[in-house]
């Protein structure tokens, strides 16, 4: 199956997930709401936001999986989408101009700098979300996404992802030497589909296959749907 | 004997080819397979596509060298793949039955790669790649360049430059433009004219993205602004899967209709893109065949460009902020001698957010490496500003430096009637593009009349002409010059202004403030001088955006004459701006009291209101000492804001509010202080992220808290080699440095530096940190300390400083 592009339109923002992204635990106070409020308005013709995915058929063993041609060696990936016969492999971006934004706001302003990027932060997931509901909305059974650098899936796998989606060629996401995304706002993630049976799973998911035991973002509680 | 290309192009449309990988991978190339490896194993399929656009009229077939470049190939292996490239196109063109005039066309498209600042691809590297398959191209014997598909401004100036570095053969230049508009990285197409006709590109255009009819207003604007032809080889419209294949909507007949419209507009050389066919240029090839095209138009508009916007003189007084120059400016000379990029960039943010509409760059000081500190100034701005920069310096390896990492089309500054100047400054506008500052005085000074300073205009621009720069880009400036010293010289230079505007047709700037020199109250003088040089014709000023009086002058002159409907940028300008007669009430009552220590600068620290601060520091500096508020107020503020931190009763966001109220009543108090006190300076820290890594958000985050602390900060900025880590510690004597990673595949170029650091400057500590650090990597890979978070890092350089100075001590 070819590569699929989506340019989805993006749900309200969700403050607590930003406030999140930037560090802020319970009720902030009205200087952080302000600068939220400024950060969102700073953003608002910034986005653009991109989707390319290719829908493939999956098979699992217990160190791999397979995805036409595409291999990745993990354990938990493979433990994640166990079950699944499919998978959406994708790619998805803001764009680049809010990577523009955010430095020229941090020239002066490295708060509203870091509240521009937990907002980035917040806005990618939510176009991610967007793929999913989509796919959902299909009547497609999912588990949650799997990016590399969860687990033991290498961060070198974007290599062979981009490869996968010819993100270069059909998208504007590109990735560096160092296996940095650009724009900065970017994210590959592997979705297993499931058969009829089988247990779908959501976003927090994603922190328990993490092996960043201390990361400041880490969701406490997981939910499942 | 083939007609040279840009002699056909004169009179005649030029027909280029269709879309090749839709057919080489109907032909079986598969998906990751390299269309330029099938110069080598399918060279029959090759010349069997080639052929049948020849077959169908095109005049220029590109080789199968799109991706054929050192990044994808070894030397060997490109050699020969470019060699086959362009002996299976020339095979060909011979075995075509097509009667028309053929050409080769050595195609290159982008690296895949992203250029710095947005990637981690160098500029000149990006040359360098370019231009080996330029050469070996160009000894193949192609008849000409095309450079197309290019999405970023930064490589399109790498692939031109590489080209015009390596051959003389003609160069057509063609950019994807996006639904918006724009390349991906933002450019406008006025914006792409601008450079790439400066450089001497001999067509410019639109290819691939979309079709015909969505490409239609970005062509349009290419026809409006291009002196030279305009290119258009669009898809067959969107792509879109159909049964598991990417088929295109629109057919030949509507791509021919909808490109036979442009070509009606003025678009001369025409083809198309992917999903494209020879059924697609053969339907072009009828239509053509009767028609003219029209003829090519010389725009006449003066314009220079920035990485993505293009500004025209056509709309007098164009605004030049003149506050990037150190002369007299003690704070500008103290970030230079520094690399405080950050103070540059605000002072550029500053000027634009005023008005400013182009920004003047002088970096020139004593002791101080003018070529670099340009090419890193012009590198840095062009990264947070949209405007076009005018390059000012009188160092012409300066200028050449600056030119070629500038992205656009530049304002030179300056050239003067001076031969030897001319000599070596029109030679880099040639080759770099740009419009020119020209100064009306030569060896023997300034004249004192005005015909003395329009002959050596006359002279400049006769010289300008040989050199083949146009006269649209010679602007000049006659040189305003203090009344306190000649009564008469405002009126000479008035009348310079107006001569050269009506009896030389060229643009004039001037840098307006020079006139009052010496005077009291000189914003009143010179602003009125600006209004009266508007009067006389002036095109552009060198000026203080930021200065009331000038700006108010700018706003009511063009209201009076009738270019602001209902005056709504005059009284826009006043009702922000106007100077308040009764201060304002306190803004200080809208924050409710908060129930903290010490008076109200702490609470505006505190509260992180960067504005109140700035005003509370100024208050209070009439009474009392810069170090007693340092010290009494500005850090016990801070400290507390960090212990909150610390016990996680307030964040990151306020933290940072907190720092930039801290660093703003800093900065007041040493813009307050008398040249002979001294604001008291804690150690050097030097601030890096990590080669490889390009996120620097972290990094900066520390920077802004150390300095907030009183920390002397040199940040280096991210994608740091350890090398020159390491060249800045031993310079500095730095006692201290933080090094951030992002990323778990970076953490080894952190672990070089650190081992770098250890041998050749073992007295400095080192403190690490970053999203996937620990303590155990921070132990693992040799650092001093792992800082958890921004925080932690000044706690630790607080710690490392005192124990530094109880070493020295003892």
């Amino acid at each position: 199956m070819e590569l699929t592009l989506m340019h989805p339109h993006l749900p309200d923002v969700n403050e607590r997930e930003v406030m999140r992204y930037a560090g802020v635990r319970g009720e902030c106070d009205r200087q952080t709401k302000l600068l939220m409020e400024k950060a969102v308005a700073c953003s608002q013709d910034a986005l653009s936001p991109e989707i390319g995915y290719r829908r493939v058929p999956l098979e699992v063993y217990a160190d791999r999986v397979c995805m036409e041609g595409l291999v990745l060696s993990s354990r938990s990936l493979a433990r994640h989408v166990a079950g699944c016969r499919e998978a959406v492999v994708f790619a998805a971006s803001l764009g680049m101009e809010l990577d523009h934004r955010i430095r020229r706001e941090s020239v002066r302003n490295k708060a509203l700098g870091l509240m521009l990027n937990a907002l980035g932060a917040e806005r990618i997931e939510a176009v991610c979300d967007q793929l999913e509901e989509a796919l959902r909305g299909k009547g497609d059974r999912l588990v949650s996404r799997f990016s590399p650098g969860y687990g033991d899936l290498p961060l070198e796998t974007q290599r062979d992802i981009f490869a996968f989606l010819q993100c270069e060629k059909y998208m504007h996401i590109h990735l560096t030497e160092s296996l940095m995304m650009i724009p900065s706002k970017s994210v590959t993630a592997i979705i297993g589909i499931l058969g009829e049976h089988g247990e779908t799973t959501t976003g927090a998911s994603a922190c328990r296959a993490c092996t960043l035991a201390d990361c400041a973002f880490r969701r406490e509680t997981v939910c499942a749907h | 004997m083939r007609t040279l290309i840009t002699e056909f192009l004169k009179d005649h449309f030029l027909l280029l080819d269709g879309g090749m990988g839709t057919l080489l991978q109907a032909a079986g190339l598969k998906s990751g397979e390299k269309p330029e490896e099938w110069n080598l194993t399918h060279p029959e399929v090759i010349v069997s596509l080639q052929r049948a656009y020849y077959d169908a009229g095109s005049h220029v077939v590109n080789t199968n060298t799109f991706g054929a470049n050192l990044l994808h190939y070894t030397e060997n292996q490109l050699e020969k793949i470019i060699a086959s490239a362009v002996r299976l196109a020339r095979q060909a063109a011979e075995e075509s039955s097509g009667a028309q005039e053929k050409y080769v066309a050595l195609d290159i498209g982008p690296t895949g790669r992203m250029l710095k600042p947005w990637g981690d691809l160098d500029f000149e590297e990006a040359v360098q790649i370019f231009a080996r398959t330029v050469q070996i191209g160009a000894a193949c014997g192609v008849d000409l360049v095309m450079i197309e598909t290019m999405n970023d401004a930064r490589e399109t100036k790498a692939a031109l430059l590489a080209v015009k570095e390596n051959s003389t053969l003609p160069v057509f230049v063609s950019n994807a433009y996006g639904a918006d508009g724009k390349l991906m990285t933002g450019a406008s197409p006025e914006a792409m004219v601008a450079m790439l006709e400066g450089m001497g590109a001999d067509a410019v255009g639109v290819n691939c993205s979309l079709g015909p009819e969505a490409l239609t207003p970005v062509v349009q604007r290419y026809l409006a602004c291009a002196s030279v032809p305009v290119l258009l080889k669009a898809n067959a419209g969107l792509p879109r899967m159909q049964d598991g294949r990417t088929v295109y909507d629109v057919g030949p007949e509507t791509f021919c209709a909808q490109t036979l419209s442009l070509a009606d507009q003025g678009a001369r050389i025409l083809g198309g893109c992917c999903g494209t066919t020879p059924d697609y240029i053969r339907g072009l090839a009828a239509a053509l065949a009767n028609r003219h095209p029209l003829p090519l138009a010389e725009k006449t508009e003066t314009v220079v460009s920035s990485y993505t916007h293009a500004v025209g003189f056509s709309d007098p007084p164009v605004l030049i902020g003149e506050r990037i120059n150190p002369t007299g400016k003690k704070r500008l000379k103290q970030a230079l001698a520094e690399e405080d990029m950050d103070y540059i960039l605000g002072e550029a943010i500053s000027q634009e957010e005023a008005g400013a509409q182009i920004l003047d760059v002088n970096v020139g000081m004593p002791g101080i490496d003018e070529a670099h500190m340009l090419h890193k100034a012009v590198e840095s701005l062009q990264a947070v500003t949209n405007l076009p920069l005018q390059l000012d310096t009188a160092d012409p390896a300066a200028m050449e430096q600056a030119m070629r990492a500038y992205i656009g089309k530049p304002l030179v500054n300056s050239v003067s009637g001076k031969q030897s100047v001319m000599d070596r400054i029109f030679p880099l506008v040639k080759k770099y593009g740009g419009a020119v500052i020209a100064l009306t005085l030569d060896d023997s000074g300034i004249p004192e009349t005005a015909e003395g300073r329009l002959a050596i205009a006359r002279r400049i621009l006769h010289t300008a002409e040989q050199y083949g720069i146009a006269r649209k880009d010679i602007l000049f400036d006659p040189l305003a010059m203090t009344i306190s010293a000649d009564a008469m010289s405002a009126m000479v230079t008035l009348e310079c202004v107006r001569r050269i505007r009506t009896e030389l047709g060229c643009h004039v700037s001037l840098g307006v403030s020079n006139v009052s020199f010496g005077l009291p109250g000189r914003e009143g003088v010179h602003s009125v001088f600006f209004g009266l040089a508007c009067e006389n014709g002036l095109s552009a000023a060198i000026m203080n955006p930021l200065s009331y009086d000038m700006m108010r002058m700018y706003h009511a002159w063009r209201a009076l004459h009738g270019k602001d409907p209902q005056c709504l940028s005059y009284i826009r300008f006043i009702t922000e701006h106007a100077p308040k007669t009764v201060p304002a009430p306190s803004v200080k009552t809208a924050e409710p009291a908060a129930p903290t220590e010490g008076g109200a600068l702490q609470r505006a620290i505190e509260k992180g209101l960067r504005d109140q601060a700035v005003r509370e520091v100024r208050e209070a500096l009439g009474t009392r000492e810069g170090l007693d508020l340092i010290q009494t107020e500005i850090i016990p503020a801070l400290n507390r804001v960090g212990e909150a931190f610390e016990k996680k009763t307030l964040f990151l966001p306020q933290l940072l509010m907190s720092a930039e109220a801290a660093s703003g009543a800093f900065e007041a108090i040493r813009n307050g202080m008398q040249r002979s006190e001294n604001t008291p300076r804690r150690s050097l820290f030097v601030l890096a992220t990590v080669h490889g890594d390009i996120h620097d958000i972290g990094k900066n985050i520390v920077k802004l808290l150390l300095d907030s602390y009183g920390f002397r900060v040199r940040d280096l900025g991210k994608d740091v080699p350890a090398e020159t880590i390491v060249r800045e510690i031993e310079e500095t004597h730095a006692p201290m440095c933080g090094l951030s990673a992002l990323m778990t595949t970076t953490v080894p170029a952190m672990e070089e530096t650190i081992a770098l650091i250890r041998t050749r400057t073992p007295w400095c500590k080192v403190v690490v940190g970053g999203a996937v650090l620990t303590q155990q990597d921070a132990d693992r890979i040799g650092a001093d300390a792992y800082a958890r978070d921004a925080m932690a890092c000044v706690r630790w350089a607080e710690d490392t400083e005192t124990e530094a100075i109880a070493c020295h001590s003892n």
